[in-house]
């Protein structure tokens, strides 16, 4: 059977902007709603028909990594690889790591990150790529605040970085430029190069790169080649994605092959009847086999994807997601055979969940409980007299008697009587009898590490 | 002027929808007499198409504002006659448009001419503000609904431009173009920059746009056909603000000033539609290929534009326009040419884009690609034509040549049998030559114009070589061919009319600082003298800052003696520099600056070496006293050797000893800090 496209999940990533929870559990396993954060872009996957999906986590994972699978119903093969990820490899690392396992028969490669919840769909992305030729295809999406800017518990914290900024062509969406926020001070500058290939050009710093990404095979064997310039470079965003987009208004090399690095024009690929479908095409609809299109295989693109579409890459919009996964879930995780209000849990008769709550597989819920808009995770045991309160829970998390728990996420056992209020706990040597939390981050420090 | 209005149109007063056509073009472009909202195209004069545009477009008022000299009589006459004719039948139920045409006679830009509207309070409500010599067929009604919806949300708006989203070229006409940032929600403008002649190969955004709007459009070639509808505060800020200019120095001013001002202005981006200026002979030339191609419909040749009947018969096929009475036959080796009234076209003429006046006689043989004939005009057998343009009552004797670009004025004779070089201008009155500098023949030298001629050569002003360049198709690509050269620099270019502002500005300048200094104004006031000039100059802050600094040390100058004392020079420079030190401060904000001030001293000793003695000292004041200079900076600059211009070692010379001694200043600073 002739593959078409081959999945990767970057999961290796170390969670830089959510520290606290990432200490002990990788990112991508984090739990969101009841499920790991991976779970999301391989139901995305499996959604979209693929069967074989290349993932890679960092080093030591790969057991936890292989068990997902059959714990939560997906009907996928994982294809594991790992990578040391004490060096703090960038993106571009870990594609570079599975580049043996790159299929040389295929057409397209896609390659997502483990972080992202969206309901849009794949096929949708895979259509518009294809018809519209691109080497590569960036799925983007409106920056949602509600997400990113929602208040996470803790301590009050100002978060300042600077959006990234995408330019695009106005009415066609194809990718004109684009730098990662923090690569940017008081300009921006634009080559004339880019300029003239457009009319008009739309400059947005509310749109967001999804980290979802379909690009042709041979971009990605430029991308993975040493010769070429990407061969130094470390992120895939930051680094070689600009690098690939302005590509595409540079003229080809008059240097001989041999006095030059690789140039994306010494492997860029044509389609075979490209130029005879362009010669004789007259239609009226503007695409690449438009005869007045001079757009070659270099051209990237964007889909912009009104819909959800949001990462858990930082502590907000982690919290946020969890908070209303309840009502997202069948938008975003479509056709679940795994129930995100889990069966096989035992709510005792007297205890007392709300709807918007939701408890995973096997956690005991005992009487005289009250949860209310919360999260508690797999196999927990919530015992008598605890109230839960716009809370989420881990996995395997055992809250003591007669708890009271306000907006805080719980990564740790709870085992003393104590009053927890706006605070992450992810230390359960910190919880004292009796005391009261409030703001509070209640880790491990530094000095037991 | 016209007084017989039905009072029907006072009952709606309120409602009347009104228009300004600027028709202040004080260049000659095309010809000797007559202004250029006069010059036919395509056998129509420019200014019909504006006012036809302005009526059909459901304009109730249009008021053609010009210059008072000969010219506004012809205008006037011109309008009269027009109004007579369309004035006052009635269109639709409605009235037909008023025209009244109002003379100034100090205008000499669209500033003034607002002021002058202003001040005699004609403009009532929102207008339309355009220029006599557009062609253009967009739809103005709509335009003025956006601007009045805008408005009602949002009322600092108080301008919409619009713009067309297509590039044009730049045809010899830097303001027929423009770089827009839009905030793309809102359509408001935030940056607008004409093309700049040093071709620079990048484009930068400031990223601060961003704070306020976080979707910005970005279009590098706009066209700009200069069409706005304005609101009454237009004029009143043009008031306010005399150092206003033009629509540009209105536009920077609201941008730069938001937050002051409390203005801001729309920007309307067609993708479709046709409008544009006729604004230099390229764009002359282009625009009729364009009538004549009928893009412009519903503004084709053949129908009147006065009148609204067939005027010409139309063929199809060859896309030929002729006048009934014409001696032209439609099938005569032609293809796109207009023929006026009573015009007689030999069958053998080979004729081609080309437009012939009224009682033009073309002979056998004659050759015409892109020519432009205006009435009376007699081409003998055997000559050719290529991208030219005649005045009326020429007449080419046989076998004349005319290579492409050339010019000729009104009745000009030239021949037989010479060739006239590309891009000549000829007139038949030998042109007055205010400076004397040239020995001017009364007599016309048959080399140029023929045996039979009488032509005189004028020399083409310099921006018109551009054109010539572009009319022959050498317009080169300037894209460069790969990195490595993106990074070099182009050589800037300056053309004799930036030179002579600038010139002007450094004059103004040291006027405003010589003032100060006798009158001992505070510094804030200095500034907003300073910043008035520029504006009014458009003069960048590099400029600003090197006048500044020359100025601050100059400005004593007045009161000493070519051969003084350097003791008395220095006192009357350190008086200077002591009471302006705030003035330079406030326009250092980055070490560039800095380097900018050093620059412009040394630039200073080029011109006036009697300064190099106190040089030293000027450097010791501005970096120990009034720490204007940092010392890293100063050193860093020496060490690179300053501007690099002819003075520099002279200069060298003089402040060694003073940055040496920084140096060391320095290190020992260093040393102590590392013993901390």
């Amino acid at each position: 059977m002739h593959l078409e496209a081959q999945a990767i999940v970057l999961a290796a990533g170390p969670g830089m902007r959510m520290t606290t929870l990432t200490n002990h559990t990788p990112k991508c396993l984090l739990p969101l709603g009841t499920l790991p954060m991976v779970c999301y872009p391989l139901q995305l996957l499996q959604e979209a028909g693929f069967s074989d999906v290349t993932v890679v986590v960092s080093e030591g994972e790969e057991q936890r990594m292989s068990k997902v699978v059959e714990q939560y119903n997906l009907k996928l093969n994982l294809d594991i690889a790992s990578v040391n990820t004490s060096h703090d490899p960038g993106t571009a690392d870990s594609l570079r790591h599975v580049a043996s396992k790159i299929k040389w028969s295929i057409d397209d490669v896609v390659i997502v990150s483990s972080d992202l919840v969206t309901d849009v769909k794949l096929q949708q992305i895979m259509d518009r790529h294809r018809s519209s030729g691109a080497a590569l295809t960036m799925l983007t999406a409106n920056n949602q605040p509600e997400f990113t800017k929602a208040t996470p518990p803790g301590p009050k914290t100002k978060p300042t970085f600077n959006s990234d900024v995408i330019c695009t062509e106005s009415g066609t969406g194809r990718l004109m430029y684009a730098v990662a926020g923090g690569d940017y001070d008081e300009v921006i500058t634009l080559h004339n190069r880019v300029l003239k290939s457009a009319t008009s050009l739309d400059v947005s710093t509310s749109v967001v790169d999804a980290h979802l990404y379909i690009m042709k095979r041979w971009l990605v064997e430029y991308i993975l080649s040493k010769e070429s310039s990407c061969g130094d470079m470390g992120s895939l965003k930051a680094e070689i994605l600009p690098h690939i987009i302005s590509r595409q208004f540079m003229k080809e090399p008059t240097k001989d092959r041999s006095d030059r690095k690789l140039d994306i024009h010494d492997v860029m690929e044509k389609e075979e009847y490209d130029d005879l479908v362009r010669k004789y095409n007259s239609s009226v609809v503007l695409s690449r086999h438009h005869n007045s299109c001079q757009l070659d295989s270099r051209v990237c693109y964007v889909y912009h994807y009104q819909g959800c579409c949001v990462r858990a890459n930082t502590l907000n919009s982690y919290w946020e997601l969890n908070r209303r996964m309840h009502s997202l879930f069948e938008e975003v995780y479509p056709n679940s055979t795994w129930s995100i209000k889990h069966p096989s849990a035992d709510i005792q008769e007297r205890a007392q969940v709300s709807d918007d709550s939701l408890i995973g597989s096997g956690s005991v819920i005992c009487e005289k409980t009250n949860i209310t808009n919360s999260v508690v995770g797999n196999h927990c045991r919530i015992n008598p007299f605890v109230r839960l309160l716009n809370c989420v829970l881990g996995d395997h998390i055992t809250i003591a008697s007669g708890c009271v728990i306000e907006n805080s996420l719980i990564a740790a056992n709870v085992e003393k009587k104590c009053t927890i209020k706006n605070c992450i706990v992810t230390d359960p040597n910190k919880i004292e009898e009796n005391k009261t939390y409030m703001n509070e981050i209640l880790e491990a420090s530094q000095d037991f590490a | 002027v016209t007084t017989k209005m039905a009072p029907l149109a006072d009952l709606h007063e309120d409602h009347i929808l009104q228009a300004v056509v600027l028709a202040l073009n004080p260049h000659q472009t095309l010809l000797q007499h007559g202004p250029k909202e006069l010059v036919p195209l395509v056998n129509t004069p420019l200014l019909d198409y504006t006012l036809d545009w302005l009526e059909r477009s459901g304009v109730d008022e249009t008021i053609v504002y010009c210059r008072a000299h000969t010219h506004a009589d012809k205008i006037r006459q011109h309008c009269r006659a027009h109004s007579d004719k369309w004035g006052f039948t009635t269109r639709r139920g409605d009235c037909g448009m008023k025209v009244c045409v109002v003379a100034s006679e100090d205008c000499h830009s669209m500033g003034d001419a607002m002021r002058d509207l202003y001040a005699k309070s004609l403009l009532k409500d929102d207008f339309f503000l355009v220029h006599g010599d557009v062609v253009a067929t967009i739809d103005l009604k709509s335009l003025m609904m956006k601007h009045r919806e805008r408005r009602m949300a949002d009322k600092s708006i108080i301008m919409t431009c619009v713009y067309l989203n297509c590039n044009q070229g730049n045809l010899g006409d830097e303001e027929a173009q423009a770089t827009l940032i839009t905030d793309a929600v809102t359509g408001k403008l935030l940056s607008h920059q004409r093309p700049s002649k040093n071709n620079t190969a990048k484009f930068l955004l400031p990223t601060e746009l961003f704070q306020n709007s976080s979707d910005l459009k970005v279009v590098p070639e706009a066209h700009d056909p200069s069409i706005a509808v304005c609101s009454e505060a237009v004029p009143s800020l043009f008031s306010d603000n005399f150092d206003y200019g033009s629509r540009d120095s209105l536009i920077r001013g609201v941008i730069e000033q938001e937050e002051l001002l409390g203005y801001t202005i729309c920007c309307e981006i067609l993708d479709s539609g046709y409008a544009t200026r006729v604004s230099s002979f390229n764009f002359y030339e282009k625009v009729s290929g364009e009538v004549i191609r009928r893009m412009s419909y519903p503004m084709v040749s053949e129908v009147s534009l006065t009148s609204h009947r067939i005027r010409y018969m139309y063929d199809t096929f060859t896309n030929n326009y002729w006048e009934p009475s014409a001696k032209f036959h439609k099938g005569s080796g032609g293809t796109n040419v207009v023929v006026g009234a009573g015009s007689e076209i030999s069958m053998t003429a080979e004729l081609q884009w080309s437009v012939i006046g009224d009682h033009c006689i073309i002979e056998d043989n004659v050759k015409a690609n892109t020519a432009f004939i205006m009435n009376n005009v007699v081409i003998k057998a055997g000559c050719v034509l290529d991208h030219c343009f005649l005045g009326d009552n020429v007449t080419l004797e046989e076998n004349v040549r005319l290579a492409p670009g050339c010019i000729v004025g009104p009745g000009v004779i030239l021949g037989p049998d010479i060739t006239v070089a590309a891009a000549t201008r000829l007139v038949a009155i030998p042109p007055e030559d205010e400076f004397d500098q040239h020995h001017v023949s009364l007599e016309p030298d048959p080399v140029i114009c023929g045996a039979k001629g009488r032509a005189f050569v004028i020399e083409p002003e310099e921006v018109e070589e551009d054109e010539e360049e572009a009319l022959n198709g050498e317009l080169v690509d300037e894209d460069e061919e790969d990195e490595v050269s993106d990074e070099a620099s182009d050589s800037p270019h300056m053309s004799d009319e930036d030179e002579q502002r600038e010139h002007e500005f450094k004059r103004e300048m040291m006027e405003s600082l010589t003032n100060a200094l006798r009158e001992s104004s505070a510094s804030e006031n200095v500034v907003l003298e300073i910043n008035a000039s520029r504006h009014a100059y458009n003069m960048s802050m590099e400029d600003v800052l090197t006048t500044v600094t020359q100025g601050i040390i100059r400005a004593g100058e007045d009161k000493i003696s070519e051969d003084c004392s350097v003791e008395s020079l220095w006192r009357t420079v350190k008086i200077s520099i002591t009471a302006f030190k705030d003035v330079l401060r406030n326009y250092i904000r980055k070490a560039r600056d800095q380097v900018l001030v050093m620059n412009a001293i040394e630039l200073l000793m080029t011109e006036s070496p009697r300064y190099l003695p106190v040089a030293q000292k000027i450097f010791f004041e501005l970096n120990q006293s009034f720490e204007i200079l940092d010392d890293e900076v100063v050193i860093h600059w020496f060490k690179k050797g300053g501007a690099a211009t002819s003075a520099f070692p002279s200069l060298k010379n003089a402040i060694e000893r003073f940055v040496v001694w920084l140096e060391q200043e320095e290190e020992s600073d260093d040393s102590e800090e590392q013993d901390d």
